[in-house]
């Protein structure tokens, strides 16, 4: 039993240190409150602080503000209640505006065959990518070659075609002038038959008028012996006078008319003749019109050795010379003025050719005054005797004067002149004279003119394709 | 040229004066030279053999030059004219220069310009070795403004410039040699131009037949002395 109390006596006093432990613990654990009552109470006290300063300030920042309207005498009226807390804004920072971004690059259109499978994002690294290019730029290349064909083609084509119409009109141009050739020649043939025919005619009519003269003389014989007879009283001698007169009077006629149908033959031929001859004219003017580049030739000059040796060479500077400084008024003074150009020919001769384009007249006039300076010092025989003398070698004063027979003033007056237009230059020591490269292409041009003038005059003179008639009426 | 020698040249104030104007024609026919009177002649030195080899003429000199000849293609070449205010002349024995032409004079004060333009030279051709027949009849003139270089002999004269060289021989041979290109007249009266010369063996010849002397010997002295005239 005691040990039942014992234990029972242990138990309370446990039970009373357990009680005496939880009191403890609960005194603690309000102690704890009590203290974390306490932070609360000063956590809340201090934003309970926190808050009436907010709203002290705010309370000012809206008296402020009020204020601040009020001056502004715009009424603002704080519609919140000023007891109310202001929740915090913390202030936003200023942001820059973003700067717009660049429009993007208008796509190229591609068309869809070109690229397969160009959906979303190309992977240009990839096989298919790679292959889908090479594919293009073959069917590229091909396309190029077959345009290239197809071009050569077309050039083929039309060049042949170009070839063709050009041969044709060629042919036509060659038929037309070969006919107006053929008839030409024809032509000239016929004006010759006509004018053997106008001989043969005239012939006639002399041959006939001489018939016609023994007709009138027998005539008269005849009409003597009747009246003879008739004196006589001869009648026989009578009839055969008669028989004789009619004779005679027959032949008259006959003899008249052989006259009239020659005369007649005569004025025809020469109607055709000449009808011929106009015709002919006209061919020949077309001819020269349409043929081409007319050509007058100079022909081969001999000015002495000195000549052939270096022709070329000035013959090709005279050749530029006449080009830029000689123009040749074609069209008898109106405005269009055609050039005239000059050119080499294999053979050495210069070909003067007309070409079209009208040119400036008041350029044309300068240059012209020019040229007339330069040719007036050519215009006088001595002055081109000094410069053929000087050809040779470098003269003094002396042998010059001796050889043209100019002294004094009359030398200098020449050499002058010609020194003024730079074809002879003389020696500052010496004194010799000497002939410039202008000089001898002056005097060379001179002596062309001169050449080429008795050129044309043998050509006039000679025989050939002249039609000499004369027709006597 | 052969025998080019480098040395310094120098002037000494001993002028002589010229006592009168005159004119002097070279033998050759071709230059002309006309000289003033009171026209300064300094004596020209070679520094280190000390030996007089030329003159420096002040005044004004004129040079005229019939620098021209006939061809087949007409006269070709130039008629030289010019006046120059400084010289030098070489050598010492000089054809237009004698006693009656000069008498001595004082110094002159300022002489420092005489010295100035002749120590620009610096390499001198030596004429004993110049190879030409007769050194005594050989006249070189160098002019200042233009610089030019003239070398007058018994039957030619030869105008150096800097861009080009002219020279006449005789009567009737001639050459002209420029950047623009090169003429020559033959003593055939032949001409011929650049444009028929296409070897450089030719033109050669063509030089060697009017100087008489190998075109590289000439010219590239030439041409390295002018180097030192600018």
């Amino acid at each position: 039993m005691t040990e039942e109390k014992e234990n029972k006596k242990e138990l309370r006093e446990e039970i009373d240190e357990l009680k005496d432990l939880i009191q403890n613990l609960t005194k603690n654990q309000a102690n704890a409150y009590k203290d974390l009552d306490d932070k609360e109470r000063t956590k809340k006290l201090e934003s309970d602080k926190k808050q009436d300063k907010i709203k002290r300030d705010a309370r000012r920042r809206i008296e402020r503000d009020i204020n601040k309207k009020k001056r502004k005498v715009e009424h603002f009226i704080h519609d919140e209640p000023l007891d109310r807390a202001i929740p915090v804004v913390k202030p936003v920072k200023v942001v820059k505006p973003a700067r717009p971004a660049r429009p993007a690059r208008p796509a190229r259109p591609v068309s869809p065959r070109a690229f397969k499978g160009f959906e979303g994002r190309i992977n240009f690294e990839s096989e298919d990518f790679k292959d889908s290019l090479k594919d293009f730029t073959k069917r590229v290349e091909k396309a190029a070659k077959e345009g290239e064909k197809a071009a050569k083609e077309i050039t083929d084509k039309l060049t042949k075609k170009i070839q063709k119409v050009l041969e044709k009109e060629n042919e036509r141009l060659r038929e037309a002038v070969n006919i107006s050739t053929e008839e030409y020649e024809e032509i000239m043939e016929e004006i010759k038959d006509y004018r053997t025919e106008i001989d043969d005619a005239q012939q006639n009519i002399d041959e006939e008028r001489a018939t016609l003269i023994e007709a009138q003389r027998e005539m008269g014989m005849a009409k003597r012996r009747m009246e003879r007879a008739k004196q006589q009283g001869d009648l026989e001698l009578q009839q055969e006078a008669k028989e004789e007169l009619r004779e005679a009077t027959e032949n008259l006629q006959d003899a008249r008319d052989d006259i009239r149908g020659a005369n007649q033959e005569l004025t025809q031929a020469k109607r055709e003749f000449a009808r011929l001859q106009r015709r002919a004219e006209k061919i020949h003017e077309a001819q020269s019109k349409n043929g081409g580049a007319r050509v007058i030739r100079v022909g081969d000059v001999d000015l002495g050795s000195t000549f052939t040796e270096y022709s070329d060479r000035v013959m090709s500077s005279l050749a530029k010379n006449l080009e830029s400084t000689i123009k040749i008024a074609v069209d008898g003074g109106k405005r269009a003025i055609r050039g005239v150009s000059t050119k080499m020919d294999k053979d050495g001769d210069i070909t003067i050719i007309e070409h079209g384009g009208a040119i400036d007249i008041e350029e044309y006039e300068e240059v012209m005054e020019k040229t007339a300076d330069l040719l007036s010092a050519l215009g006088d025989k001595n002055r081109l005797l000094l410069l053929k003398i000087l050809e040779d070698s470098p003269q003094y004063q002396k042998e010059l004067a001796e050889e043209t027979g100019l002294r004094g003033g009359t030398f200098k007056h020449h050499s002058d002149i010609l020194q003024e237009v730079n074809f002879i230059t003389r020696e500052a020591i010496r004194g010799r004279y000497l002939i410039t490269q202008l000089g001898i292409e002056a005097l060379k041009l001179a002596e062309l003119i001169h050449y080429r003038k008795q050129q044309l005059e043998n050509y006039e003179n000679e025989d050939d394709d002249s039609i000499d008639i004369d027709i006597e009426d | 040229m052969a025998g080019e020698k480098t040395m310094r040249l120098s002037v000494k104030n001993r002028p002589l004066k010229i006592t009168h104007s005159y004119e002097y024609t070279f033998d050759n026919n071709i230059v002309k030279i006309s000289l003033s009177k009171k026209s300064l002649l300094f004596p020209v030195f070679n520094e280190k053999e000390n030996k007089q080899i030329g003159f420096l003429l002040e005044g004004p000199m004129g040079i005229i030059a019939d620098l021209i000849v006939h061809s087949q293609k007409g006269a070709v070449g130039e008629l030289f004219d010019k006046t120059f205010s400084t010289v030098i002349l070489f050598p010492v024995k000089l054809p237009f220069l004698s006693l009656d032409h000069v008498k001595d004079t004082a110094p002159v004060e300022n002489f420092e310009p005489y010295q100035e333009i002749v120590s620009k030279y610096n390499r001198v051709f030596s004429l004993n070795k110049i190879g030409m027949a007769d050194i005594s009849k050989h006249t070189l003139i160098v002019t200042q403004k233009p610089k030019l270089f003239w070398l007058i002999s018994s039957d030619g004269a030869y105008l150096i410039g800097k861009k080009e060289i002219i020279g006449r021989k005789g009567q009737k041979k001639f050459l002209w040699i420029s950047k623009k290109g090169l003429i020559s007249v033959n003593k055939d009266g032949k001409y011929r131009s650049i444009a028929d010369m296409l070897q450089i063996k030719d033109i050669k010849q063509s030089f060697q037949n009017v100087f008489g002397k190998p075109l590289s010997n000439l010219f590239s002295s030439i041409q390295n002395s002018f180097s030192k005239f600018t």
